[in-house]
């Protein structure tokens, strides 16, 4: 009797186990790989800021008491990167070509594209990842200023658009900030 | 015939009880100092070396200097490791009663574990270096530790990198390395933090309740 409560237990957890990881939301499913850039040879602005979700999980219990919505803005996330490049007469071209082969890749992956901003030289795209209605996996944001820098940033989590300006003032990522300008403005 | 006859050693030599007893009092009293002068040296040793750089800035130090040519010199370098910084803890709160400090002291005093600081300027640095394999030697470097670069920055000759440890979680055991290296100048500072005496500084701020310890 003893062992067939035993079997009967182990079968139960086995099964809840099963269940949790095919409900569970992949946490790669919103991640973007953008490749390796490489620094303007004219000596121009280079940034990365990669954070991921151990990281993120300090900031969450750092935040959660003073700052409780912050806290759980960034309880959905799972990593936040961000890349800027300087843009110069010898990368121009290229960057302009990469950001083009990213754009249509996001769209060919079922990437929704919600904001388009094409003024004075500048590109801005920013593209959702949905699951279902409510839930978001990703958000992508691509910045391309012909005379001054390109931006890409990707974060991998369930957040709204509108929320990327007030995690790039909490992180202190000043593009982040000025891409929530621009969706704010749009949306 | 007695027994102190057939004994090989004179009568005086025989020990009595007495001085049995004393024997081992001097043996123990002996193995007692021993044990306490070598307890000595290993705190001198331990305090000593817990003055060297910390393993993360060693290792960035030894990336940048086996990938540039030229010689590096040290402006600066000092390191406190978990001993000294747990005596400067145990000191401070012995004084904390007698002196008027402001209660954030004691705070910050509780929140350090470890720092190290080195400056280095490197001197008949002959050929140019590769910033690129410089960095992709210290990025190779912290990686092998189990440490990634958060933030990256680069203009022209400057950069600056901060690593933390891929598995970072505690709160009270938090650790970042900063490098920052511009042309012949290199500066790399690393910390170990507990972080929840500031929080509970930031909650006594804001009028929140103290920190659940």
């Amino acid at each position: 009797m003893r062992t067939f409560a035993r079997i009967v237990s182990s079968a139960a957890l086995a099964l809840t186990c099963i269940t949790t990881q095919a409900l569970a939301v992949d946490p790669s499913a919103g991640f973007v790989d953008f490749g390796k850039f490489t620094p303007p040879s004219g000596g121009g602005q280079f940034v990365e800021v990669n954070i991921k979700s151990p990281l993120i999980g300090l900031a969450v219990r750092l935040t959660e008491k003073a700052e409780p919505e912050v806290a759980d803005l960034l309880r959905g996330l799972h990593s936040v990167r961000v890349n800027v490049i300087g843009v110069d007469d010898a990368n121009r071209a290229e960057l302009g070509e990469r950001l083009a082969a990213i754009r249509t890749e996001l769209e060919s992956k079922g990437w929704e594209r919600i904001v388009t901003v094409q003024e004075k030289g500048q590109e801005v795209g920013v593209y959702l990842k949905q699951r279902g209605e409510e839930s978001i996996e990703g958000v992508v944001v691509t910045v391309l200023e012909a005379n001054k820098e390109a931006v890409l940033v990707n974060v991998v989590g369930d957040i709204r658009p509108e929320k990327i300006a007030l995690l790039g003032e909490k992180f202190g990522i000043e593009p982040l900030k000025k891409v929530g300008e621009v969706t704010k403005k749009k949306s | 015939m007695s027994t102190l006859a057939t004994s090989p050693l004179p009568a005086y030599a025989v020990p009595t009880p007495s001085s049995v007893r004393r024997g081992f009092r001097w043996r123990w009293l002996f193995l007692t100092l021993g044990g306490l002068a070598s307890l000595a040296v290993i705190f001198l040793v331990a305090l000593l070396l817990s003055f060297r750089m910390g393993g993360e800035a060693r290792a960035v130090r030894h990336a940048v200097f086996a990938a540039t040519p030229g010689e590096w010199s040290p402006q600066f370098e000092l390191g406190v490791g978990r001993l000294p910084a747990w005596l400067a803890r145990a000191g401070f709160h012995l004084v904390e009663g007698k002196l008027d400090l402001p209660p954030e002291a004691g705070f910050g005093v509780d929140a350090f574990r470890s720092a190290d600081v080195g400056v280095y300027q490197r001197r008949h640095s002959g050929a140019p270096s590769s910033h690129a394999i410089t960095l992709a030697k210290v990025d190779d470097a912290m990686s092998g530790r189990d440490w990634e670069s958060i933030v990256s920055v680069q203009e022209g000759r400057q950069s600056v990198r901060v690593f933390v440890p891929k598995t970072m979680t505690d709160l009270r055991d938090t650790q970042a390395c900063v490098f920052v290296m511009e042309r012949d100048e290199l500066i790399i500072v690393s910390a170990r933090l507990n972080l929840e005496p500031l929080l509970e500084l930031a909650s006594s701020k804001l009028h929140c309740l103290s920190f659940p310890r």
